[in-house]
């Protein structure tokens, strides 16, 4: 990368710091206000308890648990995609990593709320930690959300620490109310070889370290489901599946991140339609793995047709919920993933359009896990029925608006593609390291 | 306007005259229920039972069911089992409740060919209860109770790591920006 390029590329990167024009305060105002109503609604539920919403005896989770498992899948696709373009030093990564593992902290920060909101009383949450249950899959449920939280702000806090050394030195005297943050949060970064040392021995770690914590993070929260005796949740495919899942919804949305803030921030020089094909060619081979897995779940117990599994499985393909089925089905699975694997012509149309279904249809998905699985009742009694009320779909809603929320004001305070590893990629800079960084660090291999 | 009206008139004679006529042909048993201790006193407690008509007559091959009064979520009653009643009318029930104290036991017959089901109740005061109920251990209890601390040690592991992270890689920064700092500032790359 030429000199030009490159001052191109930080001015790009640190463009949106501090910059509030007209546009970036209409979306504020928006998300704000949508945010708002979800919070107002949450306080609704609060004064007048769970029964505002639909949730009932026989079908207790309903949207909450189903936006906590969905908004943490797409943090842990976020989380993902970070680390294997790291590990596999892939390159074209630069402009994505920072988008990515910023859409995981927001998507995350979103999704784990959810349990408390779900509980009614977040009060009671506390009780969790009080009379903690090691036998029971809850208890781990928070330590592993838990630990992926603190995981993910480091891993992406880590590679901003160059950044915020060029960000402190190039926006000097312009941004005096960032600089003092900037100058604590760099920690006297000065690009020297031991440092570049430490931090990619520590992004190396966190990079290896996030997979295994956010496949966990996912396998609890299937867990939470296949322990139970339920007919449709009592599966040993489910861990693997809620993992691809994750993985699935997660990477389709970083390509909508990644599309809609590369127009917003004007980075189409550097996140091209190239970015968007390798990321196309990622989403179907995650889609052909999911159809794989759900195949081979419906197949083993359609085949027996189980006493118990017998009346979910038919209110799946014919009963009920078929039109919700067969619309994630064809709608959420195989025209995105068509969409996405077609060659030709509008990468960036065609990727985008997929990963909006894809979004859309897993949390389809998840819906069918969640509500037709607890309708059928364990015991001799009618099927369940869940509509959900205006509170859940307004809390949905604001939850659903606080993540572009929360990715615009943070790209207002911290550069939005990562410079420093731009800078690796590219070799402009040259790291004088006496050993050279492993590949799974980010250096050569 | 009047047709309607003589029609409900006839209705309400009919179901008078022959309703009358259908409930007097049954008779009102009464149930008399008393709660004495087994001989056995940790057998539990013997729930009888004397079913007879007002004239005395014995009501037999009848069904009563024996339900306790508990307070779950709100005033409830739990079905405790059933007994038939002999020739004489009479039949009893071994109960041996769950906890000490005071228990309210109601007995209702049901109807049976022309006796109107009917209900007693009694009270006692338990001195003995069942043992709490111990399940038997689970096959693999001892790996299952062993595996909430191998899989906390390989948190506290994780933690060790990810502290490692960040504390190791902020040190590795920050001394190396110390070492620096003497010397004339560099431009930050």
């Amino acid at each position: 990368m030429d000199a030009r390029t490159r001052a191109h590329y930080v001015e790009r990167a640190l463009w949106p710091i501090g910059k509030g024009d007209r546009n970036f305060w209409i979306a504020v105002v928006i998300l704000s206000a949508t945010v708002a109503a979800g919070i107002a609604a949450w306080i609704y539920q609060l004064q007048n308890g769970l029964w505002v919403t639909g949730l009932n005896q026989k079908v207790s989770w309903g949207f909450y648990i189903i936006n906590c498992v969905f908004f943490i899948g797409i943090s842990y696709g976020g989380a993902i995609t970070s680390a294997i373009l790291r590990l596999t030093n892939a390159k074209w990564r630069a402009p994505l990593t920072r988008l990515a593992e910023a859409t995981a902290v927001a998507a995350l920060l979103v999704g784990a709320v959810y349990p408390i909101i779900d509980l009614g009383r977040p009060d009671r949450f506390l009780n969790v930690i009080r009379y903690a249950q090691v036998g029971s899959p809850i208890v781990w449920d928070l330590v592993a959300i838990g630990t992926y939280t603190v995981a993910s702000f480091i891993f992406l806090y880590l590679p901003l620490i160059p950044d915020l050394a060029v960000a402190r030195e190039a926006l000097g005297g312009r941004r005096r109310v960032l600089s003092p943050l900037y100058r604590i949060l760099a920690l006297g970064w000065r690009g020297t070889p031991p440092q570049h040392r430490a931090l990619a021995r520590g992004i190396g770690i966190m990079a290896v370290l996030i997979i295994p914590l956010a496949v966990s993070v996912h396998s609890v929260l299937a867990w939470l489901f296949a322990v139970t005796v339920r007919a449709e949740w009592h599966s040993t495919i489910f861990a693997p599946l809620f993992v691809l899942g994750a993985m699935f919804s997660g990477v389709a949305a970083v390509i909508l991140v990644i599309a809609a803030l590369r127009r917003v921030y004007g980075l189409e020089a550097f996140i091209t339609a190239k970015h968007f094909r390798y990321l196309s060619y990622l989403l179907v081979a995650l889609g052909l793995a999911y159809v794989y897995f759900m195949v081979s779940e419906y197949l083993t117990e359609g085949y027996v047709f189980a006493e118990n599994t017998t009346p979910v499985l038919e209110s799946l393909f014919t009963g009920a919920y078929a039109p919700a089925f067969w619309t994630f089905s064809i709608g959420g699975l195989v025209l995105p993933i068509a969409l996405a694997a077609m060659p030709g012509r509008f990468p960036i149309a065609r990727a985008s359009i997929a990963s909006l279904l894809v979004v859309a249809g897993m949390w389809l998905k998840r819906f069918l896990i969640v509500v037709p699985g607890m309708a059928n009742p364990i015991v001799p009694w009618d099927w369940g029925r869940y509509q959900p009320t205006w509170v859940e779909i307004a809390i949905t809603a604001g939850s659903a608006a606080a993540i572009p929320l929360m990715l615009i004001v943070f790209f207002r305070f911290f550069p939005v593609m990562s410079i420093h590893e731009m800078d690796e990629v590219e070799g402009t800079h040259e790291v004088a390291v006496t050993r050279r960084a492993p590949a799974f660090a980010g250096g050569e291999d | 306007m009047r047709r309607p009206g003589i029609a409900l008139i006839a209705t309400l004679a009919l179901t008078l005259t022959f309703g009358n006529v259908a409930l007097a042909d049954h008779v009102k048993a009464i149930c008399e229920v008393t709660a004495t201790a087994s001989a056995k006193l940790e057998k539990g407690y013997v729930l009888n039972v004397r079913l007879r008509t007002a004239d005395g007559k014995p009501v037999n091959e009848a069904t009563v069911r024996f339900y306790e009064k508990v307070e779950l979520f709100g005033d409830r009653e739990m079905y405790i089992g059933s007994a038939t009643t002999d020739g004489q009318g009479d039949t009893s029930f071994t109960y041996l409740p769950a906890r000490l104290g005071t228990h309210e036991i109601v007995a209702r017959s049901a109807r049976k060919d022309h006796f109107i089901g009917s209900e007693g109740r009694t009270t006692f005061e338990a001195t003995v209860a069942a043992r709490a109920y111990r399940p038997e251990p689970a096959p693999l209890a001892a790996f299952s109770a062993a595996v909430p601390f191998g899989v906390g040690a390989l948190v506290l592991a994780v933690w060790a790591l990810l502290a490692f992270a960040i504390l190791g890689t902020a040190r590795g920064i920050l001394r190396s920006g110390r070492d620096l700092a003497p010397q004339k500032e560099e431009g930050v790359s």
